[in-house]
């Protein structure tokens, strides 16, 4: 679970999220929707401790410092080394925790062995995605967050991306931003709409009865 | 911090910038033995020379040997010398003292001097940029919070440069020992030599190795700064460059007066390389100076990662 208490974020006299309190649950996916520059990527980053907030962000009750290991936030960009190799970004961002072997297991599941060894400015925005999904099954996080996650994925890795994420989450928080609604609806189980300054959660019955499309144009109109 | 300068570590071997730093300290080392080398030898042909004149003009040259010689006026072109047999005999003394591979980390380091706040300050530009041109600093952000990252960074930064100087001066012990075996198998004659007693202790040492890493750290940081600031900016690699190869010192206190100060007190500067004498100027407050410059460094870098919220 992540908890948002008494969030607020501002830049300069701009108001960005008014004084919020949201859970966003436990052994869940949670789906994060707004229009472009209404602030989604800025909570990620103030849930990563990148940009200075006003009130507590928690992880299962305890501040971010308790639990840095446990958490990683993939995004949009996926930006990585790009002088190194693949699987040298991935023994990198893992912190030398794996083997080469097992590396190059997690990661043949996204990216084939020749791919994983060339640099990685040679990869297209898909392959990067791919890379940083390879370093989510590796490391394992308790609290998964990714930024706009299936920009750039072919079909059949969006809908293996959805089978893993709905296995994944029995052991992790994960919250998802994101606008492809087709490739959201298959995984997202609590939506939070970022209108304004205003984060609003709908309810499971509006959930229930409404496409994630329909709840967007409702909400943001 | 432990992990993460295992991760920077590991990002310096991958990255090859090793090898980069590696070749820019050994050919500076190389550039210092082979300047030595070729200090010695325009010693000897110097000696000969005045021994040639001097048999051509019908005088003694070993009673010249046997006494004292004068300067009587010396620059950096030219100089009128009494009884320049004795002198270069002398000079050949003192080219061979400096060539004992004893003195060889007084040397390369005071010749050093004039290499060590390029590559330090390059380095430190270029390591502070590794993250930046990456946008990878959200990641060592998140896993060890901004501060421990970037501090960690610093820190690795400047260990590396440890290891890559003590890895060039190991080198250079190498090099010296060609020079060295070159020179004598040049001029056989000299092996049998008496070498004179300059007063050079070992000691000297415990000076010269903490003042070369503590300017080493300065100007590592002053690179670390730009780089923070400029982010992986160009400009950075420009300003830095003009600063540290054309900006002369312009007052008492100037850091590089400061540095030349400390430099005419810590190096014999008894091979080829020389400090520019610069004006004089007292230690402590000298030191006060390169010590507050320091710490606003480390500061500034601080502030900078703290303020800026766009990674």
């Amino acid at each position: 679970m992540i908890e948002l208490v008494d969030f607020q974020k501002q830049y300069k006299n701009t108001a960005i999220y008014e004084p919020t309190n949201t859970v966003f649950p436990g052994n869940s996916i949670s789906f994060l929707m707004g229009k472009n520059g209404c602030g989604k990527t800025t909570l990620l980053k103030c849930i990563g401790m990148l940009e200075s907030y006003r009130g507590d962000i928690l992880f299962d009750k305890k501040p971010l410092s308790e639990v840095r290991d446990q958490c990683l936030i993939i995004w949009d960009d996926s930006p990585c080394y790009q002088n190194l190799s693949g699987m040298q970004n991935l023994d990198l961002l893992s912190e030398g925790k794996f083997s080469r072997k097992e590396i190059r297991q997690a990661a043949e599941h996204y990216l084939e062995y020749p791919v994983l060894n060339r640099k990685v400015k040679t990869y297209s925005y898909g392959q990067r995605k791919k890379l940083m999904l390879a370093l989510a099954d590796l490391l394992k996080p308790a609290y998964l967050i990714m930024d706009e996650i299936s920009n750039g994925l072919d079909v059949d890795m969006m809908d293996d991306l959805a089978e893993h994420l709905n296995e994944m989450k029995k052991n992790c928080t994960i919250i998802l931003t994101g606008h492809q609604f087709a490739f959201y609806e298959k995984v997202a189980e609590h939506i939070f709409v970022k209108r304004k300054t205003v984060m609003t959660e709908i309810s499971p019955e509006e959930r229930a009865a409404n496409s994630l499309e329909d709840i967007y144009h409702a909400q943001t109109a | 911090m432990l992990k993460q300068l295992k991760n920077d570590f590991r990002y310096f071997r991958y990255s090859k910038l090793w090898m980069l730093m590696i070749v820019l300290f050994l050919a500076s080392a190389l550039f210092i033995c082979y300047t030595n080398h070729q200090d010695a030898r325009m010693k000897v042909i110097n000696f000969r020379n005045s021994v040639e004149a001097a048999e051509s003009a019908g005088e003694d040259v070993q009673a010249m040997l046997a006494q004292d010689y004068k300067i009587l006026s010396m620059d950096q072109n030219s100089g009128m010398i009494e009884n320049p047999v004795a002198f270069y005999y002398a000079e050949i003394g003192k080219s061979l003292n400096y060539m004992q591979p004893s003195r060889l980390v007084s040397l390369l380091l005071a010749g050093e001097m004039a290499f060590i706040p390029l590559l330090a300050a390059f380095f430190g530009l270029l390591w502070s940029a590794v993250d930046q041109k990456n946008r990878t600093f959200r990641y060592s952000s998140l896993r060890f919070g901004k501060q421990s990252a970037m501090i960690s960074r610093q820190l690795s930064g400047y260990l590396l440069l440890i290891l890559m100087l003590t890895a060039a001066v190991l080198a250079a012990y190498g090099i010296q020992a060609y020079f060295t075996h070159q020179f004598y198998a040049e001029y056989p004659e000299l092996t049998g030599y008496t070498r004179i007693a300059d007063g050079f202790s070992a000691a000297a040492y415990l000076k010269s190795i903490p003042f070369t890493l503590v300017l080493m750290l300065l100007y590592y940081e002053f690179g670390f700064f730009s780089g923070t600031l400029f982010k992986h900016n160009p400009v950075a690699y420009a300003l830095v460059g003009a600063y540290l190869l054309f900006v002369r010192p312009v007052f008492r206190y100037d850091i590089a007066n400061i540095i030349y100060n400390f430099s005419q007190k810590v190096f014999p500067y008894s091979g080829a390389f020389t400090m520019q004498p610069g004006v004089a100027a007292k230690l402590v407050p000298g030191a006060l100076i390169l010590a507050v410059v320091l710490l606003l460094l480390a500061a500034g870098n601080s502030l900078v990662t703290q303020k800026r919220s766009a990674y």
